[in-house]
């Protein structure tokens, strides 16, 4: 089954098209990485997938949810985490938990379970009162990832979760993402790390608001007769002309 | 002239050590990277050199001058980018840029030698407010401004957090065009595979210095043989190497695993064996030349 | 160019490029005059009365039509027993019952009991003073009496100096200045100030050779400027709308002006070395400067009827000051040598604050 189907999803603002007829469709359980310049309009499809943002032609569902009429419903079945916002860093640790928990409907008794399970996986049981802005960012990162997939969703969006984390919890946090694919929590997530790149089992690189190539990394580097990520991601963003 | 002497700066914040016992120099037409993840003290180091915070103990010179005593002076004379994106949003480019023109008594038409290389490229949006900029174009632009009174000095701290990998190599040619011109840079950012790019760099963490020296003097001096593992299914390997006897560390490594070993002389059959033993096909185990990145990851491991 | 220039430049950029803000800070004083012209007046205008007349004889009749002509007061009902006047007041449908007892004008001394719901105090003094000032003005009751009793009543004779007519807006339109300046002299300089520090520019600013001064000079400079528009939309809609012209000296009356918006913008330079989030000084000015202006400056509650505490509290808002100058000056009239005493406070209150200020003003992080 696949979990997000576009077909020629389209978001003009005014004259301006930020993304541009994509289509691609993502498996249940597999980890999507969805790569772009700064500009290409990942933010904006991402904002589409998620239900924010109503396209203005194409198609798309997401969790089997059709983003035009049942964006309520996609909402219920995602999890969401970003760089810029993700917990909330005047509340403690098991305060964030049982707040994120309680939006998404988690019983008391599971919700107390799970608060307990997911400070053990982390290793946070001794932050557990600890207020979330005197955590590392690294551990704050891991730990947002944490409640974000809380309620078990199909499919969760991560928009540069990695930024600016040393690179040990950088794998840590990789390492969280294979569990919650084992899963089968499909993991749709932008990075500026390349090397992240090469953990995707898919990754699509977007130029100019399109998707310009989308395959599994070994392939990509075959067909641009490159090395690694990094350089295959050069040659394609490269083109861009949008000077933005 | 020496552009930045560090000696021994120690700064704490109430019971949080921010930077322990930080020495280190950079020479005027270097260029400096303090590679180190966010809250390894980066940030306090720039604020101490730009003369916005006074160190506990230990003393700094910016272009020979104490960063505590002859403040007023060093303001004059470097350049600085804040962590954070600090341009007036609801200014266009055009504007920000004479805006700081003028707050350093000068005009951007004397030093648009400079800045040229880098102006070019955001000038066709020169109109626009540089809230509606790009990521890399911000950062350009902030470049822009910091260097607008031609500084001695340049302080950046961490220019390509959040920047697309694209415009993060377009920014690092443009401080190689600038270290050329005699202005010793200090850079910090907390991606391993830009180290390279600088003279020099120091790994910074929880607010230390550890080694100090050329990128490949710093990868030399990793005491440990590193091998790159392979297999069809890399996320059961990761596991698997882990669990086997001489395997002091094994992290992902983009397309691989990098391995570092207990002993120096290893049994490295026995891994194969032992691996294939696990159902994996396809291995591949190969020794490669540890990187920045390695020897950071050593740092955290201990 | 300047960098002083070159930076105020950049301070009307920022207000004119948020247009919504600067809207707001332009309608504000337009809303206040009218709101406290029209809607929230303490005037009384129309006031339901009842009158219980046992005479109803001519006389009676006569005050009752003079009640009911002036605007204070319209007659609701003419009752017939007190019970139906309790019931009234308890309905709320009347805030006022005259009596006339019986032979009201046969009698050698005429007496009249005038009936006020006291629930708010201030209302039912002015309504008694009203209802007494007309029927003793009538000429009926006084005359009659006088020429009756064969002796000369002592008639007091009352006069309302410099607000004849006893409007509200001799009294709101200084404290709606006060208001209004303290607002956007010291609330968006502090706010200005402070969204520098949270976007990170101030960072910026202080690594460059900038003094401090022209930061906070260029920041002040546009706000003094709007609230000079503002003042003079202020005047202009109490001339032309609510008749009140300035009697003073215009030029003493804008000078004040400047002096209290300096008060105000050094206030508002305090704030923003306090404060290290553009909410908390917003919050700061709302609850130390707005709320001590609204009740303590004069401007709606009397400060000569409050506990000592508050007196001496008063004595520090720069407001109550302005505010009484600014009556005496557009108001009154009188010249400098009246108000010397308001100026010379303001005058102390500045130079206190800048020394305060500029100790407070950091020039590192």
């Amino acid at each position: 089954m696949h979990v997000i189907e576009t077909d020629k999803l389209t978001k003009r603002f005014g004259n301006f098209t930020a993304v541009d007829r994509i289509s691609f469709r993502v498996e249940s359980g597999e980890i999507f990485g969805f790569l772009g310049a700064n500009g290409a309009g990942k933010t904006t499809a991402m904002r589409m997938l998620c239900g924010l943002s109503v396209p203005t032609s194409g198609k798309a569902t997401v969790a089997g949810y059709d983003v035009y009429k049942k964006s309520e419903q996609i909402k219920k079945h995602i999890g969401y985490m970003s760089q810029k916002f993700s917990l909330y860093a005047d509340l403690k640790v098991w305060e964030n938990i049982r707040l994120f928990g309680g939006i998404y409907g988690l019983s008391e008794k599971r919700l107390a379970d799970k608060t307990d399970e997911l400070l053990h996986t982390l290793n946070l049981e001794n932050e557990r009162n600890a207020l979330v802005g005197s955590l590392p960012l690294g551990w704050k990162q891991k730990l947002a990832f944490s409640v974000a997939i809380i309620h078990e969703p199909a499919i969760v969006f991560l928009d540069e979760p990695t930024g600016g984390v040393d690179p040990v919890t950088r794998r840590q946090f990789w390492e969280l993402i294979y569990d919650a694919s084992a899963r089968g929590i499909t993991v749709f997530a932008t990075t500026h790390y390349m090397d992240e790149a090469e953990y995707c089992n898919r990754v699509s690189i977007m130029v100019d608001g399109r998707i310009e190539a989308l395959d599994k990394p070994s392939v990509l580097k075959e067909t641009y007769h490159a090395e690694n990520m990094n350089e295959v991601f050069r040659s394609l963003a490269k083109k861009a002309t949008r000077g933005e | 002239m020496d552009s930045v002497v560090v000696n021994h700066i120690v700064k704490t914040y109430g019971d949080v050590r921010a930077l322990t016992d930080i020495s280190l120099t950079v020479e005027a037409g270097e260029l400096f990277g303090l590679i180190g993840p966010d809250g390894a003290g980066k940030t306090t180091l720039f604020r101490i050199l730009t003369t916005l915070l006074l160190p506990d103990s230990g003393s700094a010179l910016v272009c020979g001058l104490d960063v505590a005593k002859d403040w007023r002076e060093i303001r004059t004379r470097v350049g600085y980018m804040p962590g954070r994106f600090s341009l007036y949003q609801d200014l266009s480019v055009e504007e920000n840029l004479s805006f700081f023109a003028t707050v350093f008594n000068t005009t951007v038409k004397e030093n648009y030698d400079l800045i040229r290389d880098i102006y070019v490229q955001i000038e066709p949006f020169k109109n626009r407010r540089a809230g509606k900029l790009s990521g890399g174009m911000k950062q350009k632009l902030a470049l822009c401004c910091a260097l607008i009174h031609r500084p001695d000095v340049l302080l950046l701290d961490e220019p390509t957090t959040g920047v697309d990998p694209v415009s993060r190599v377009e920014f690092w040619d443009m401080l190689d065009r600038l270290k050329k011109q005699g202005i010793g840079i200090l850079v910090s950012t907390p991606y391993m595979d830009e180290a390279s790019r600088c003279d020099r760099i120091a790994l910074m963490r929880d607010g230390r210095c550890f080694t100090t020296g050329s990128p490949g003097h710093v990868c030399q001096s990793f005491q440990k043989l590193v091998y790159s593992v392979r297999s069809a299914n890399m996320y059961k390997l990761l596991a698997d190497v882990r669990s086997w006897p001489g395997t002091y560390a094994c992290y992902t490594f983009g397309d691989s695993h990098h391995l570092t070993l207990k002993d120096d002389a290893p049994n490295l059959e026995n891994l194969e064996t032992c691996l294939k033993e696990k159902g994996h096909t396809d291995v591949l185990l190969n020794p490669v030349k540890p990187g920045v990145e390695d020897c950071f990851m050593e740092l955290g491991a201990n | 160019m300047n960098p002083f220039v070159s930076f105020t430049r950049k301070e009307f950029y920022h207000i004119f490029r948020d247009v919504r803000t600067m809207a707001i800070l332009l309608i504000i004083p337009v809303i206040l005059i009218i709101l406290f012209g029209y809607a929230i007046s303490t005037e009384i205008k129309s006031s339901p009365l009842a009158v219980l007349d046992y005479s109803r004889d001519e006389v009676t009749n006569r005050l009752t039509e003079q009640l009911q002509a002036g605007e204070y007061f319209t007659v609701y009902r003419t009752v017939d027993s007190y019970e139906e006047v309790e019931t009234l007041f308890r309905q709320g449908k009347i805030r006022l019952a005259v009596v006339f007892p019986a032979q009201f004008s046969s009698t050698g001394q005429p007496a009249v009991q005038i009936l006020a719901d006291a629930t708010d105090p201030n209302e039912a003094t002015a309504l008694l003073q009203y209802a007494t000032a007309i029927i003793s003005t009538s000429g009926v009751a006084g005359g009659n009496l006088s020429a009756e009793a064969g002796r000369p009543g002592v008639v007091p004779t009352a006069n309302l100096l410099y607000n004849p007519q006893m409007k509200g807006a001799y009294n709101f339109v200084p404290g709606v200045m006060g208001l209004i300046l303290i607002l956007i002299c010291s609330m968006m300089t502090s706010v200005g100030i402070v969204k520098e520090k949270e976007s990170g520019t101030m960072e910026i600013l202080l690594v460059s050779p900038l003094k401090p001064v022209y930061i906070i000079l260029a920041k002040a400079t546009p706000y003094l400027l709007l609230s000079m528009i503002n003042i003079a939309t202020i005047l202009l809609l109490s001339r032309f709308l609510l008749d009140v012209p300035v009697a003073g000296s215009m030029i003493l009356l804008v000078s004040i002006s400047i002096l209290y918006a300096l008060v105000s913008l050094c206030l508002g330079l305090l704030i923003s070395t306090v404060a290290d989030t553009q909410q908390a000084a917003m919050l700061i000015s709302g609850m130390a400067l707005m709320l001590p202006v609204m009740l303590l400056s004069g401007m709606i509650f009397p400060v000569e009827n409050m506990p000592w505490i508050l007196r001496v509290l008063s004595a520090i808002v720069p407001a109550k000051w302005y505010i009484i100058a600014v009556k005496d000056v557009m108001i009154k009239g009188l010249g400098i040598e009246a108000i010397l005493n308001e100026i010379g406070v303001m005058l102390c209150m500045i130079l206190f604050l800048i020394a305060v200020s500029v100790k407070r003003f950091k020039t590192r992080l």
